[in-house]
């Protein structure tokens, strides 16, 4: 069901899931910053930092800028909508199958309640 | 009153959707588990089928549910029981056959997800919750909905200004 997967959706997940990434990206969200002060925050090495920043490159989810010498970083809003595309589809399918799940617990039961009421 | 520990809070990795039944606990978890019951209500769209359904109904088992669309298309759900605690809670990994179009098992697509549906009584009714989720065990979902919900907002809010 080609619809349903997507391999830069699946980077987006795999960068998500570290929380030093996270917290990365909720810096960003209030604006871009240079490599520099985003790393401030944070217990780790410059270089560790970095790493981090290139699997959120790699994942679509920040974009980088140079100036100069000057490496600046900004959210890329694309895969945080293609996520949510995931959610909507498989909304759609289980709203539509919990719908009929539905009716069909109902029909059950006005058999199982009438058994006189053979067809 | 709330049954079990669960993490109720949806994020961009998992959907979770509730719905009250009219039916008693015991029924509703009968009827979302046997093959023969699945074959008379699964339908995600209007014009599905299910021409071919099979659920080994214990930890480790595995089901198989083959849907098909009137053009002939078919769309074949694979996976296998992580918990099965009768009639509250099942917990099974969901993925994709490439093909479907077999009478056996195909190649899956190997991008298993999540699924938790809990059977809760309430009287004689049953509320029902059903979570989908990308990650395929529930502590890598729930650490990553906790995490998550902390800049859920402030990331909803820049991709709606960027996004358009």
């Amino acid at each position: 069901m080609v619809e349903y997967r997507s391999s830069l959706l699946d980077r987006t997940f795999g960068a998500l899931a570290d929380p030093t990434r996270r917290q990365i990206l909720a810096q960003l969200a209030k604006g871009e910053e240079c490599v520099t002060d985003l790393a401030k925050p944070h217990a780790m090495s410059l270089a560790a930092v970095s790493k981090h920043l290139i699997v959120l490159e790699k994942a679509g989810l920040v974009k980088r800028r140079r100036d100069g010498r000057v490496h600046s970083l900004a959210l890329e809003a694309k895969p945080m909508k293609e996520a949510r595309a995931w959610i909507d589809r498989y909304r759609k399918f289980w709203e539509g199958n919990l719908d009929q799940f539905e009716k069909y617990l109902d029909k059950l039961q006005t058999k199982e309640t009438k058994p006189d009421d053979h067809e | 009153m709330i049954m079990n520990n669960e993490v109720r809070k949806p994020d961009d990795a998992t959907l979770i959707l509730t719905r009250l039944l009219n039916a008693p606990q015991e029924l509703a978890f009968r009827a979302w588990t046997s093959s023969e019951h699945i074959q008379q209500w699964m339908q995600p769209e209007p014009g599905m089928v299910v021409p071919f359904a099979s659920m080994d109904l214990r930890v480790g088992g595995k089901f198989r549910i083959q849907m098909k669309k009137p053009d002939g298309e078919f769309f074949t759900a694979v996976g296998e029981f992580r918990e099965v605690t009768e009639p509250e809670r099942l917990v099974y990994t969901w993925d994709w056959e490439k093909d479907g179009s077999g009478e056996e098992f195909g190649e899956a697509e190997g991008k298993p997800t999540l699924v938790t549906v809990e059977f809760l009584k309430r009287g004689d009714r049953t509320e029902m919750v059903l979570t989908h989720s990308r990650f395929t065990t529930v502590a890598s979902r729930d650490s990553h909905a906790q995490g998550w919900s902390k800049i859920a907002d402030s990331f909803a809010r820049f991709a709606e200004k960027e996004g358009d």
